[in-house]
């Protein structure tokens, strides 16, 4: 572990609802910054190192489900601390021996600036090296979840287009989601902050309500 | 710079934006006439704008005199 990099000394990582740390960095599509995405959702997700299998697993998943990311309108970012030549080798590596085209950037942040301004750096893991971070920027720029999965253990990309979605259906129809919650299930409606309105809710006996507190709807 | 190769020439993408830049463009214009991401686009008009091949006039993107003559050459 690098002994300069002790826990005290990095930046705290963005939280949920304030604006995503602005940057310009080297990239594989060349310098980008985050407001380049304005406008856009967008996923911007370290992994630990290049040609490493995990990471490989997870860019593949990733890749699949890109054209998914950008029908919800929704952009994809890696990063690592890798080099941009490593990241150039790396995906021209998948492509040949997986045969899968890397569309999407990959910030080379050899400095580490991003990846601790973003919280990225975890030195009980790795002093040197992001571990497996997500988080899920909305078109406004603001942070709206935040997923850190350590080293060992590859992410679920399936579940963070569901979140995606959830999100933009929060955004969209005012609504929370439900654990599990996929495009097309009913969402929760909120519930009543007054006595009588909760009253209310259980005499109208929509049975969708378990309880004054716990109705579901159709979305829309 | 991705829009300049080390030979000096400009990549096959900042002339497509460039091109499209013969009349005033928004960055959502110029990403949908070239087909590429706004961001891909927003980068691209950056960098034309630093070597003043482009110039930005609120939210409209122009091409300069000096981009006229490189897209001519």
């Amino acid at each position: 572990m690098d002994q300069a990099e002790s826990c005290d000394a990095l930046p705290r990582m963005p939280r949920i609802g304030e604006p995503a740390p602005a940057f310009e960095a080297e990239t594989t599509q060349g310098d980008l910054r985050l407001d380049d995405y304005a406008g856009s959702w967008l996923v911007f997700f370290s992994h630990p190192a290049d040609f490493t299998p995990v990471c490989t697993t997870e860019f593949l998943a990733f890749a699949k489900l890109y054209p998914a990311f950008k029908e919800n309108g929704c952009e994809l970012l890696g990063l690592s601390t890798d080099s941009v030549y490593s990241h150039i080798a790396w995906v021209r590596n998948i492509e040949a021996v997986f045969g899968v085209k890397i569309a999407f950037p990959i910030v080379a942040d050899a400095g580490r600036e991003v990846a601790r301004a973003y919280g990225m750096i975890m030195p009980k893991e790795s002093g040197t090296e992001a571990v497996r971070t997500v988080f899920v920027i909305d078109d406004r720029q603001i942070v709206r979840a935040v997923l850190s999965y350590p080293m060992t253990t590859g992410r679920s990309v399936d579940e963070i287009l569901r979140l995606v979605q959830a999100l933009r259906a929060t955004d969209k129809h005012g609504v929370a989601t439900p654990a599990g919650w996929l495009p097309g299930d009913k969402v929760i409606v909120a519930p009543p902050r007054t006595q009588e309105m909760a009253e209310e809710r259980v005499k109208a006996g929509d049975p969708d309500c378990r309880d004054w507190y716990f109705c579901l709807r159709t979305p829309g | 710079m991705a829009c300049v190769k080390p030979n000096g020439e400009l990549t096959t993408a900042a002339l497509e934006v460039l091109a499209r830049l013969a009349a005033p463009a928004t960055d959502q214009e110029v990403a949908a006439a070239v087909s590429r991401p706004v961001h891909q686009a927003r980068a691209i008009l950056r960098e034309l704008i630093k070597i003043d091949l482009a110039v930005r006039d609120g939210d409209l993107y122009r091409i300069t005199p000096a981009g006229r003559t490189r897209l001519g050459g």
